[in-house]
């Protein structure tokens, strides 16, 4: 789990090439100029660092420790590419994960040091496991909130307004379109948004169950099959976007394959059922 | 063993597995809001009737791709726009989309901006294209989805 998490760390690092502006300061931007950061060789630096770091997290070195620099990295990275007047909501997830992650070892960490007097530089298997409940419960919450502001900004009634989807197919369809013309010069319409508009009753079946599962994500915690249960629903969810509104969110789906779906635990499950049966 | 002890082992395996813990952070991201690395995932929240999105052509009305121009993609660039739209809407007592005149300020500030960023070469093929941005809104009238499109930026050709 932690190869697989500095794994997608990574990748979305170098996915990224920070902004070297910070018009509209936003998260650590704030409070710092960190447009020093955006220049190729600084940047690629600070992703070997990270690697580094995360490469002795990987190894069973105290989060506490090992987590601070690339959770430095990565808040600093999203904080400038979300202050150029538009939020983006790819990168959120990842950075409270690893927040979350950083956080539960180094209290481990300390309340080890205050208890018994001794510094532990490797996690034990206890710290790791907290360490994955609260990533866990940081991801859940950002699903658990993002139904809450559906429902808050709605007051309630977000499924019967989900035929006005049809606009935001339309718009999203067509923003992808005249971000990358090339020969075509004439946008056509996603079938869907007028099937919507004629089928009215349509939307909420189609993506009403998206709601649910936000709003009970919480229920992911009950245990490993809730969790994969409420992890493959995600996924299909987000697939599910991607189809209809060409929006796609592979940070959030690599989460959840990681530390919900948990494919290698049902692996050695399903090998230790056969080789009994064997 | 009951439905009862089913429920009770269940709500206690969530109470384990940090249920609590999951509203608290929820709550949380609800108050902090828009501050990264933290947010509130408002993302299709509203769901209003209308929507709306930009994209630019040069004189001639020839569309180009925005990421071609500015390496960045219409719905970051019309984000920016609405900020800016609210934040010059000159009467707060209305809402700021009637205030047309802070449109076209937004607009040609996301222009300008954008084009401000781009390297020297590239600036200079933008600028002899004779960039128009095209403001497009989108929403359902009598059962029909209905596109309305408005030019805000309008620039004529710079010759290098």
């Amino acid at each position: 789990m932690r190869a697989a998490f500095a794994g997608l760390v990574l990748w979305s690092m170098g996915k990224n090439l920070p902004p070297d502006s910070q018009p509209l300061p936003n998260g650590l931007c704030v409070f710092l100029d960190l447009t020093w950061l955006a220049q190729p060789e600084t940047w690629a630096q600070a992703q070997w660092i990270t690697a580094g770091f995360l490469a002795c997290f990987v190894f069973g070195l105290s989060g506490g420790i090992t987590l601070l620099v690339p959770v430095f990295f990565y808040v600093a990275m999203g904080s400038l590419i979300n202050s150029q007047g538009a939020i983006k909501h790819h990168s959120q997830l990842i950075a409270m994960t690893l927040i979350a992650l950083w956080l539960s070892t180094m209290v481990a960490c300390l309340w080890k040091a205050i208890r018994s007097r001794r510094f532990a530089i490797f996690d034990d298997v206890m710290t790791q496991r907290i360490g994955i409940q609260w990533a866990m419960i940081a991801i859940a919450a950002a699903y658990v909130t993002s139904a809450f502001s559906k429902l808050l900004a709605t007051e309630g009634t977000w499924i019967f307004r989900t035929p006005n989807l049809a606009v935001e197919l339309v718009k999203s369809h067509l923003t992808v379109f005249h971000d990358t013309i090339t020969t075509s010069q004439i946008a056509e319409y996603p079938p869907l948004a007028a099937f919507l508009v004629d089928h009215v009753w349509l939307a909420p079946i189609l993506f009403g169950p998206g709601l649910f599962i936000e709003l009970f994500f919480f229920l992911a915690l009950a245990g490993r099959g809730w969790a994969a249960v409420f992890g493959m629903g995600a996924i299909l969810m987000h697939v599910i976007i991607t189809l209809v509104m060409k929006l796609v969110f592979p940070e959030h789906e690599a989460l959840m394959l990681i530390f919900f779906v948990n494919i290698p635990f049902w692996t050695v499950v399903f090998i230790r059922g056969a080789w009994r049966k064997i | 063993m009951s439905v009862g002890d089913v429920i009770r082992g269940f709500c206690r395996r969530l109470k384990i597995g940090g249920f609590l813990g999951v509203i608290v952070v929820a709550i949380a991201l609800q108050f902090i809001g828009e501050q990264f690395p933290f947010s509130n995932f408002p993302m299709y929240a509203g769901l209003s009737s209308r929507s709306e999105f930009i994209y630019f052509t040069d004189f001639t009305g020839k569309k180009v791709g925005t990421w071609w121009w500015f390496d960045e993609g219409g719905a970051a660039m019309m984000k920016v726009l609405r900020s800016v739209w609210k934040k010059e809407n000159s009467n707060e007592n209305r809402p700021y989309r009637e205030d047309k005149v802070a449109q076209k300020t937004a607009a040609n500030y996301v222009y300008d901006t954008y084009l401000a960023i781009q390297p020297k070469e590239k600036r200079r093929r933008i600028e002899a294209a004779g960039p128009r941005l095209i403001y497009v809104e989108v929403t359902v009238k009598d059962g029909e989805l209905v596109l309305k499109e408005t030019v805000l930026v309008e620039r004529e050709p710079v010759r290098p």
